[in-house]
């Protein structure tokens, strides 16, 4: 028998956590890096480590997505004990749209990359493409043949 | 044998959709759970909202797609 599944995701990086290390070697940081970049490059914003909240101060972050309608950011921080990720902005005024399309984007960006390299884990062949459709926007088709 | 083969589609706001096609009897759903341990270690925790076994006519379909290009292999 055959199926198709549908799931909803989330961004936890435990894996290191949960051997004692830390969670910059956890193999989700580089693939989060790797997605913030890919997204950063489909806005043209840069990647920096910082956001600005509306009084002009100034939060640390591991990543920060900025540019042309997103002036103050939209950060990424990843818990140091537990390898949740958060999205941090300041949205008042409103950037509630510009940034949530960039949370969105990065966390496709994330779950594609991990479906690509679970997949050859799995002794996938993989191929990967893009599509962008009229009303859900960007779709990521990923196919493994084993 | 039909090759194993898996389709996934990713989208807005990463949620994923996967299509497992050629595996016999259960062996699609423990396949599904590997890929779902895999996506874990990576940082992705993929939860199941919908899960749809084929038909038995989407079966028959990927065998007979199956069938065909197999017809078309030229035998020297």
């Amino acid at each position: 028998m055959s199926h198709v599944s549908s799931y909803k995701t989330d961004i936890k990086l435990e894996t290191a956590t949960g051997l004692g290390r830390q969670v910059e070697e956890d193999p989700g940081w580089d693939i989060l890096s790797e997605a913030v970049f890919a997204t950063a490059e489909e806005f043209n914003l840069d990647v920096t480590h910082s956001i600005r909240d509306y009084y002009g101060r100034s939060l640390l972050c591991d990543w920060a997505l900025a540019g042309p309608g997103v002036e103050r950011g939209l950060g990424i921080k990843v818990d140091r004990n537990t390898g949740e990720v958060a999205f941090v902005t300041d949205t008042y005024g409103g950037y509630e749209r510009a940034t949530g399309e960039i949370k969105e984007r990065v966390v496709q960006n994330y779950s594609a990359i991990c479906v690509a390299k679970a997949l050859k884990e799995l002794n996938y062949s993989v191929e990967v493409d893009e599509v962008k459709h009229p009303l859900e926007g960007k779709k990521v088709l990923i196919k493994g043949v084993l | 044998m039909m090759p194993r083969r898996i389709d996934v589609e990713v989208g807005r706001n990463g949620q994923v959709k996967v299509e497992f096609s050629g595996f016999e009897g259960e062996t699609c759903f423990e396949e599904a759970e590997a890929l779902q341990r895999m996506l874990k270690e990576l940082g992705l925790w993929a939860i199941p909202v919908t899960v749809t076994p084929k038909t038995t006519a989407q079966i028959e379909d990927e065998l007979g797609a199956t069938k065909e290009t197999k017809k078309g292999v030229p035998l020297s």
